[in-house]
């Protein structure tokens, strides 16, 4: 009987991950400081959003009042032509007789941001006039929604 | 002046003085007006006399304000709008 010879080779043992205090030590200030920046930017972020209204649906349950509803119809669902084409009724109706409607106000802002981007909207100066008369006259809850078209539509000719 | 024309069936004066008034001749179905500037929610209700021309004073506004005059009620009202101007200078 013969004996051969075997060589059994044995795996490495795996690097240990944390090999020194030093390495230890390193690791927590570094998850220290990640800590603290990723904190400090989530703050910052989720701070500024919270100043930014939540979106309103454009959605509007049936109120009971006919023209109300045909008016939200036309300031958030109405092509912005139909809009237009009725935008002195519309911005009468949403100061005189429904003043604090948060779909109305909608509208008014989609009529301001047509005067402003259409150089051709029909009596474009007369209609900036108007929504600025609006926005001037206007409770600051509703005026703040539009306030940041003003200078742009004093530039309306 | 070319201004917005909302206001079928009735007739006004597109520009008027500071000061001054305007007379809105209107149909036969309408016994009242209102008038109010644009944006504001403070309406003047106007009787329309007999003879359908109703005369109305011009608000105590800075020229260049524009007036809502408004027929009728709800969606079916006409809407005509009407600026203030200043008044010429007079001569001596």
């Amino acid at each position: 009987m013969r004996l051969e010879p075997v060589l059994l080779v044995a795996q490495d043992a795996p690097p240990a991950t944390m090999p020194t205090r030093r390495a230890f030590l390193f690791g927590g200030a570094m998850f220290a400081t990640g800590l603290s920046l990723g904190g400090a930017c989530g703050y910052a972020f989720g701070s500024r959003r919270a100043d930014v209204p939540a979106p309103v649906s454009d959605d509007f349950e049936k109120s009971g009042d006919a023209d109300l509803d045909e008016l939200r119809r036309l300031a958030v669902k109405a092509p912005i032509e139909e809009l237009v084409k009725h935008d002195m009724l519309f911005i009468r109706s949403a100061t005189v007789v429904y003043p604090n409607d948060r779909f109305l106000w909608r509208g008014l802002r989609r009529l301001a941001e047509e005067v402003i981007a259409k150089q051709n909207y029909p009596n474009r100066r007369i209609a900036a006039g108007i929504l600025i008369q609006t926005i001037n006259a206007a409770d600051p809850e509703w005026a703040s929604t539009l306030s940041d078209l003003v200078k742009s539509l004093r530039a309306c000719r | 002046m070319p201004l917005i024309q909302n206001g079928e069936g009735i007739r006004v004066t597109h520009a008027v003085p500071s000061g001054g008034s305007v007379t809105v001749n209107v149909g036969p179905n309408d016994s009242t007006l209102e008038i109010n500037v644009a944006g504001s929610s403070e309406v003047q209700v106007v009787e329309v006399p007999p003879n359908k021309d109703a005369v109305i004073p011009v608000p105590p506004v800075p020229p260049g304000t524009i007036l809502f005059i408004t027929v009728g009620k709800g969606l079916r009202a006409r809407v005509l709008i009407v600026e203030v101007i200043a008044l010429a200078p007079q001569g001596p």
